[in-house]
């Protein structure tokens, strides 16, 4: 009996034993690792034998293990604890290892950001630099480089605006000082051109909020500039033709009493009497008056026109006839005229007169000579005309350009020359509203009217309009 | 009475013992279930074959065997639930 249960417990042990070995034998790799199994296999294996060796002393088959048995014994306690202390190390350096991991993984992440956040600094339209506190260039993306050139490293005052001293108006200096974003516009320099930029300046602040660099953002605003000039001038022609054409009308309305008394006045006079000459002078002045409202009434765009379609080319050839007489013999004419069709709905005969008006001026800024180039031909108006002009309705346009090599016009008298009374000739030989009539004359027509001059060079009026 | 080889296996059995101890003491030792126990148990068969070479030898012979057996049982079920058991993997983490 006793013997039974000894032997019993000897099979349980060996059956225990060899099952946990083969179980732990297949054990996946994220349970226990490769060196931890071996050691714990090992730790079973000898119980294994212990308990086999144990069945067959019982049983009387061999007495050999029992020598030796406790010899593998004492390797247990020794390779169990191996094998913990192996499960211990191999766990510490897993959680090394996932450290590691997780920190490269955050590094990669945060080298991720960082390429995303200078590709889309990069492809910004606006000019974006860091500077810090002491105003050094830290950083410029590509469009602040092409617009302010290359300064990385150099302090922003000597390297801008070649000063020992920050500027007066910095608004970086002002976001430093008050931790705020700013916004000034100013005119700059860059190479040959005079550029409007607006620079917005914000400051850079550290997990503790302290200001440790300032951001700045530059924007070149010179087109916009440009088209709110354009947009301002529209919008003060149109005012003063409204005033000119409301002026012009109530005053026409007095002359036609003044004219309609005086010729009632001078029927009614017998031929020899002697203030007779003096209501002849009242018709005469009252005339010029008449003229002079006409041609106000046709810049504020109230005269009234006959519009009927017409080839441009008919109108050009037409106005040729009179091109020498009033352009003279040391200027020469040339006619340029394209063959295709430039039907447009235009009233011929102030076209014909904006034509010989401009044809005058153009002999006018010539007085030693030169050459008068005219021009026509299609031209299809798109957003490039736009962007450079600031107004334009898109579409198929004639368009007539008189060109002259005569003195030319400074941008100032550029931004006045179609201001009704503006003259550049002395006083008495022009009373200032021949362009201004071409102005009302082409706006009446739905057409425009551009003007390109260099001092010294000549000047270039284009006369757009739409096509039928 | 006592033969050398069971007397180098209780002082290995202690040592592996204390060890465990300031292991566990020091370290966060991963919790084999079934498996601890069964270690204990081989040791506790370790020290009853010392004792019966002093008295009762088959009393203590018995608990020596049964120790051995119910080891090699929780060895087997520890094992198992090594492999059955998601915690396990979760705990190596």
């Amino acid at each position: 009996m006793y013997e039974g249960v000894i032997v019993f417990f000897d099979v349980a042990s060996a059956v225990g034993f060899a099952a946990a070995l083969v179980i732990v034998l297949n054990l996946r790799a994220d349970i226990l690792d490769h060196v931890s199994k071996t050691l714990l296999a090992l730790v079973l294996g000898i119980y294994v034998l212990v308990g086999m060796a144990n069945i067959l002393e019982h049983a009387s088959i061999t007495a050999y293990f029992d020598r030796y048995e406790d010899y593998f014994e004492f390797l247990f306690p020794l390779t169990f604890t191996y094998f913990l202390y192996s499960v211990i190390v191999n766990r510490e350096l897993d959680r090394r290892k996932q450290a590691e991991e997780a920190l490269n993984s955050a590094l990669m992440t945060a080298d991720d950001a960082k390429n995303r956040f200078e590709a889309v600094i990069a492809a910004v339209g606006d000019g974006i630099s860091i500077h810090d506190t002491s105003f050094k260039v830290l950083y410029q993306n590509r469009v602040h480089r092409e617009l302010i050139g290359n300064h990385a490293g150099e302090f922003c005052y000597k390297a801008y605006r070649r000063r020992d001293q920050v500027c007066e108006d910095c608004g970086l200096a002002m976001s430093f000082r008050t931790g705020g974003v700013h916004t000034v516009e100013r005119c700059a320099t860059i190479g040959a051109k005079i550029v409007y930029i607006e620079v917005t300046t914000s400051p850079l602040r550290n997990y503790k909020g302290d200001i440790i660099a300032g951001i700045e953002v530059v924007r070149d605003i010179t087109i916009r500039k440009k088209l709110e000039s354009q947009h301002a001038h529209m919008r003060k022609m149109e005012a003063m033709g409204q005033i000119a054409g409301g002026l012009a009308h109530d005053f026409n309305n007095i002359l036609t009493g003044i004219t309609g008394y005086g010729s009632i006045i001078m029927k009614a006079m017998l031929d020899g009497d002697p203030l007779r000459r003096h209501v002849e002078q009242i018709l005469v002045s009252t005339k010029k008056a008449k003229a002079l409202t006409r041609g106000l009434l046709t810049f504020g765009k109230k005269q009234v026109i006959n519009p009927r379609p017409v080839q441009l080319q008919g109108i050009v050839e037409n106005a040729q006839k009179f091109l020498p007489r009033i352009a003279g013999e040391r200027i020469a004419v040339k006619v340029t005229l394209t063959d295709r069709d430039l039907t447009i709905l235009a009233d011929s005969d102030q076209i014909e007169e904006v034509l010989l008006g401009m044809a005058a001026n153009a002999r006018d800024a010539m007085p030693n000579g030169g050459s008068l180039s005219i021009r026509a031909g299609r031209f299809v108006l798109d957003d490039e005309f736009v962007k450079v002009h600031g107004y334009g309705r898109h579409g198929a346009y004639a368009r007539i350009s008189l060109s002259d090599t005569g003195t030319g016009m400074t941008e100032e008298t550029i931004e006045s020359i179609f201001d009704p009374f503006f003259s550049t000739k002395n006083s008495g030989e022009g009373a200032g509203l021949g362009l201004a009539i071409a102005y009302g004359v082409v706006k009446q027509h739905t057409g425009y009217i551009t003007v390109e001059s260099e001092v010294g060079k000549g000047s270039t009026f284009s006369i757009y309009l739409p096509l039928m | 009475m006592f033969q050398e080889s069971e007397i180098i296996n209780f002082i290995s059995a202690l040592v592996s013992v204390l060890i465990i101890l300031l292991i566990s003491r020091k370290k966060e030792v991963p919790k084999f279930r079934f498996i601890y126990p069964g270690f204990f148990l081989i040791v506790s068969g370790d020290v009853f074959t010392l004792l019966e070479g002093l008295f009762w030898y088959k009393t203590f012979n018995l608990l020596e065997h049964l120790s051995y057996g119910a080891a090699g049982i929780l060895f087997a079920a520890g094992a198992w639930s090594m492999r059955n058991s998601p915690a396990t993997a979760e705990e190596k983490r």
